[in-house]
């Protein structure tokens, strides 16, 4: 016989159980017995509310707990991140941002991947320019240079993804090169490894990508200086070259 | 072997809050709710149906005299309060008859109440019966005690550990020694 036989037929003898009758006259005698002792139980609606309560949480697993707050924290991210009026300081902008990440971590596919990067990023710079140029929000000096961090990376992030974004629909990668800009333009077919011919740059992505990155540039010095209101327009008006 | 589910844990907790703040019908209720695993360790540990019946309803009284008494901060749950007091009262039973028993004799066969079962499963729960009742005795009684808890009565290792006042780690270690032992006595049959 296996342990597991023996665990099986030990746990077949739960069905070994007291006569009925033994159990209801007893419990008749119970009851009696314990109604004549002394003390009554009163609890108010609110201390059995509060009981209850306590129970619940105590009979669930803790586990289970966290990963509910986890999905609602989540869920609250992605559902209404957008719709909120919460600004990078704010622990709902912190769910967005996991959100986010979360789904730029499921792409694959590249491009797709960039362009939502930097569709994110720049969001995210805006929201910081809009957080700064609030008086209110200017007051912690440790807020406000972690912000100030936060801006550069994201607009570094935008610009590294720009190139990308900015390809043609032909499926052309351009590579980010400012010098291969002005004068020509190395790409790779997807169906080949090799580089075809070097062609004039005439199109229009590398014009976008310089122009954005140009716009992106003056932003940032705007920023330094301060000039919110300033940065935020050139942030806006490098969203719409890019959308062009 | 079946654990618990969140629902049922809910409802002996509410039962035990209840029970601190001396709720006689909560009482009640909690007879209803453990009666049955209560006479089965009873029964399972001295080998008497009858005597089990009146050490069950002695371990009840006991029960409510102690929650009516204490202030029940140093049981964790009702279910090993209620083995806690099964136990002192099983050693005190042990103390007045210095015998130890086998699990009831031929001419006073146990009673299986459940209808549901087919008569197969009666057959074959007869017969694992027989082989418990011929050679749980046998076991220490240490052993004995730990097995009824965990594979009879289903409680969970933390419970057996406050009833029997081991840490976890040394219940596990009792219960692994307890079914290689009992496994032992079944094949030297």
């Amino acid at each position: 016989m296996t342990e597991r036989e023996l665990i099986k037929k030990l746990n077949n003898l739960q069905n070994v159980k007291p006569d009925d009758s033994w159990k209801t006259s007893h419990r008749e005698i119970l009851l009696s017995q314990v109604q004549n002792t002394s003390g009554d139980f009163h609890l108010s609606a609110l201390g059995n509310f509060w009981m209850l309560t306590r129970n619940v949480f105590a009979s669930v697993p803790q586990f289970a707990w966290a990963s509910v707050a986890i999905v609602l924290f989540l869920t609250t991210g992605v559902f209404f991140g957008d719709r909120l009026p919460v600004g990078p300081n704010n622990s709902l902008y912190i769910a967005r941002v996991i959100s986010e990440r979360a789904k730029l971590s499921t792409m694959s596919d590249g491009e797709a991947k960039s362009r939502l990067t930097v569709q994110y990023s720049s969001g995210h710079a805006r929201d910081i320019v809009s957080t700064l140029s609030d008086a209110n929000n200017t007051s912690n000096q440790e807020e406000v240079a972690k912000l100030n961090d936060t801006f550069k990376t994201e607009i570094a992030k935008v610009k590294e993804n720009l190139p990308t974004v900015v390809s043609n629909d032909d499926a052309v990668v351009a590579i980010a090169d400012s010098e291969i800009a002005t004068t020509g333009l190395s790409v790779y077919t997807p169906e080949g490894d090799k580089p075809k011919d070097t062609v004039v740059a005439s199109s229009t992505p590398m014009v976008e990508v310089k122009d954005a990155k140009v716009i992106l540039d003056e932003a940032e010095k705007l920023f330094d200086a301060k000039d919110y209101a300033g940065a935020l327009d050139k942030l806006n008006e490098a969203d719409q070259v890019l959308q062009q | 072997m079946t654990s618990r589910n969140p629902v049922q844990k809910f409802k002996e907790r509410n039962l035990f809050s209840r029970l601190k703040k001396k709720d006689k019908d909560a009482f009640i209720e909690a007879y209803d709710l453990y009666v049955d695993d209560i006479h089965r360790f009873v029964y399972f540990k001295i080998g008497h149906k009858e005597e089990a019946n009146d050490l069950t309803s002695i371990i009840f009284l006991k029960t409510w005299e102690y929650i009516k008494n204490n202030s029940l901060t140093d049981s964790r749950t009702l279910r090993a309060l209620l083995y806690k007091v099964a136990r002192t009262s099983i050693i005190d039973y042990y103390r007045q008859n210095q015998t130890v028993s086998s699990i009831d004799d031929e001419n006073h066969p146990i009673d299986v109440i459940d209808d549901s079962q087919s008569v197969i499963e009666q057959i074959n729960l007869n017969s694992d019966l027989e082989i418990i009742r011929k050679k749980l005795p046998e076991l220490k009684m240490e052993y004995r005690e730990v097995i009824i808890m965990r594979f009879i009565n289903d409680l969970e290792l933390e419970e057996i550990a406050e009833v029997t006042g081991k840490s976890k780690g040394n219940v596990r270690v009792l219960l692994f020694r307890a079914l290689k032992a009992l496994r032992e006595l079944i094949e030297t049959k």
